[in-house]
């Protein structure tokens, strides 16, 4: 059975779409909007739906809330999306970019995923403290592969947001434990 | 000595865009990783102001800002929170330790360098050092005006100069502009509806790209309310209508600090030429005067022999004129530069009247007086 949290389902939704919103359109300036077509059909909320690779390195920020709330949400991008957000985010150009070498740019982008999911995560938690949930967020952390999934057990509420950027996905996929 | 900066951030990403926030200002970042490197930062570089985080490893940025308040030297130095925790008991409990200001992630980079520039005073980069700008360099003039035609007409008057006059019809038109590349002067008029002057007066002095752009207010020469209002906000100067456009491009270069002199001044084949156009006032007068001993100093640097004063333009001869021609004589005399005077037969006439100067010599034209300077 799944786990029941203090928030409705389309509160849950309002909140993490918000958080999403409020930290793209502040610290980039690349549009992002809620809901991605996939075969035709707008897909905007998918549970259990593990966001597809196609064979495409992953790269996956996380950070997580503990306290009388518990959660992580998982910040899916590809390797591309993920490059072109971090030269958005720091305000870097891409031959910048271009002259790092593979360890500078791997880091590079773990530095801006991990402060961006923080950033999304951070305004998310803010909105349950306000309401009496207090909780604090755990350090990020940064995650990359291809054809990985991450499990969850049966006790726990998660949901997947997908959001179209430049026409490449961005999944919020948030797992809660109340 | 530039303004320092601490920023106290576990992301490198976040100081990263500390870092260029602040690019475009006079100010030196310090970076330190969590608290305890903060703590260490703070003591070695005694910042102006530290930008904190609040959830970091080794050391959060509460601890260290409750150290950093027990400390008697750096107890002082204001703090701002940047975070992303925003819970209001966290901003209460971090409130109640004694900080300035509270910024949450994420946060536009002008809302964090105004905080900043309302607690020290953050000026733009390279406004101290950058190099004068001279009469014939391009300027750039905002007038915000509803009235097309008093746009048009300031264009028309300044035509002369190389400046740019920029329009704005409404004061959300010049604060756009304003967000792109900054004028270096605006001209407002007072009689915008909804007293929208004083308004874009406040916001532009709120801003710290603005805050020390010169503006000028724009008013009917008997609407005395609005101008008084205007001075007592702080506006650098009054422009009355019908404009008198020498006036304007006086008080214009005057407010943005151009150098003038090459109005006055100019190096010829072998010696300084000083001219004073026709109609020379007063503070015309006394601009050839504040730059005389700098550009007869310049003329003995670069070897000139020779000073020509071309007063032949002019019309009448005052007091202040020929405290100027004394002036200028005695300034030759010290360097012992051969110093010769042009004028018409109306000012050589004016002069026999005063002590200082009835037996000078004048010179017709500059011709004649290449060819015979007067030993002084």
């Amino acid at each position: 059975m799944e786990a029941t949290v203090p928030f409705s389902i389309e509160a849950l939704e309002e909140m993490i779409i918000s958080s999403v919103d409020k930290v793209f359109s502040t610290m980039l300036s690349t549009p992002i909007e809620f809901g991605y077509s996939k075969s035709g059909t707008v897909v905007t909320v998918e549970k259990d739906d593990q966001p597809e690779s196609k064979g495409k390195l992953m790269v996956v920020s996380m950070v997580g809330f503990i306290g009388v709330a518990n959660g992580v949400v998982y910040i899916y991008m590809d390797e591309d999306l993920a490059r072109d957000v971090t030269c958005d985010f720091l305000g870097m150009e891409d031959y910048e970019f271009a002259e790092f070498d593979a360890t500078e740019k791997m880091e590079t982008i773990n530095d801006a995923l991990g402060e961006l999911a923080n950033m999304i995560v951070g305004n998310f938690k803010n909105m349950w403290c306000d309401e009496g949930y207090q909780c604090k967020l755990t350090i990020p952390s940064i995650v990359r592969g291809r054809n990985f999934s991450v499990e969850t057990t049966s006790s726990v509420l998660r949901r997947g947001y997908y959001f179209n950027i430049n026409n490449s996905i961005l999944v919020a996929d948030l797992i809660v434990k109340p | 000595m530039a303004l320092k900066i601490l920023t106290v951030d576990d992301s490198r990403a976040v100081r990263i865009i500390v870092k260029k926030a602040f690019k475009q200002f006079e100010c030196d970042l310090v970076e330190a990783a969590n608290g305890v490197e903060g703590l260490a930062a703070a003591s070695k570089e005694n910042p102006d102001i530290i930008l904190l985080d609040v959830t970091m490893p080794v050391m959060d940025g509460v601890e260290m800002l409750t150290k950093l308040k027990a400390d008697p030297v750096l107890k002082g130095t204001p703090v701002v929170m940047l975070t992303a925790e925003a819970g209001r008991e966290m901003v209460l409990k971090i409130a109640k330790l004694g900080i300035r200001d509270y910024i949450v992630k994420p946060f536009k980079e002008d809302v964090l360098t105004d905080k900043v520039a309302r607690i020290i005073d953050l000026r733009p980069l390279g406004e101290s050092n950058v190099k004068q700008k001279g009469m014939s360099d391009n300027c750039e003039i905002l007038i915000v005006e509803d009235k097309p035609v008093i746009i048009e007409q300031i264009k028309q008057g300044l035509a002369n100069t190389p400046w740019t006059i920029l329009g704005a019809n409404s004061s959300g038109e010049a604060i756009d502009i304003c967000n792109g590349k900054q004028p270096d002067l605006i001209v407002v008029s007072l009689t915008l509806e909804d007293n929208a002057a004083a308004t874009l007066y406040r916001l532009l002095r709120a801003n710290v790209k603005t805050k020390y752009i010169p503006v000028f207010g724009l008013a009917v020469k008997t609407a005395l309310a609005e101008q008084q209002q205007a001075q007592q906000l702080g506006f650098s100067s009054i422009v009355t209508k019908p404009i008198d456009f020498p006036e304007l491009e006086s008080k214009i270069a005057k407010a943005i600090n151009l150098d003038t002199s090459e109005k006055y001044f100019s190096f010829e084949e072998d010696y300084l030429l000083i001219s004073l156009p026709e109609s020379s006032n007063s503070a015309q007068i006394n601009e050839v005067s504040s730059y005389l001993k700098e550009k007869i100093s310049d003329a003995v640097d670069n070897g000139y022999y020779k000073v020509i004063f071309d007063a032949h333009a002019l019309k009448n001869v005052n007091m202040s004129l020929i405290k100027l021609l004394v002036q200028t004589k005695q300034n030759c005399r010290e360097l012992t530069l051969s110093y010769s005077l042009v004028a018409n037969n109306d000012v050589a006439l004016e002069c026999r009247g005063f002590e200082e100067t009835k037996d000078w010599v004048f010179h017709e034209s500059i011709e004649d007086a290449k060819q015979t300077p007067v030993k002084v």
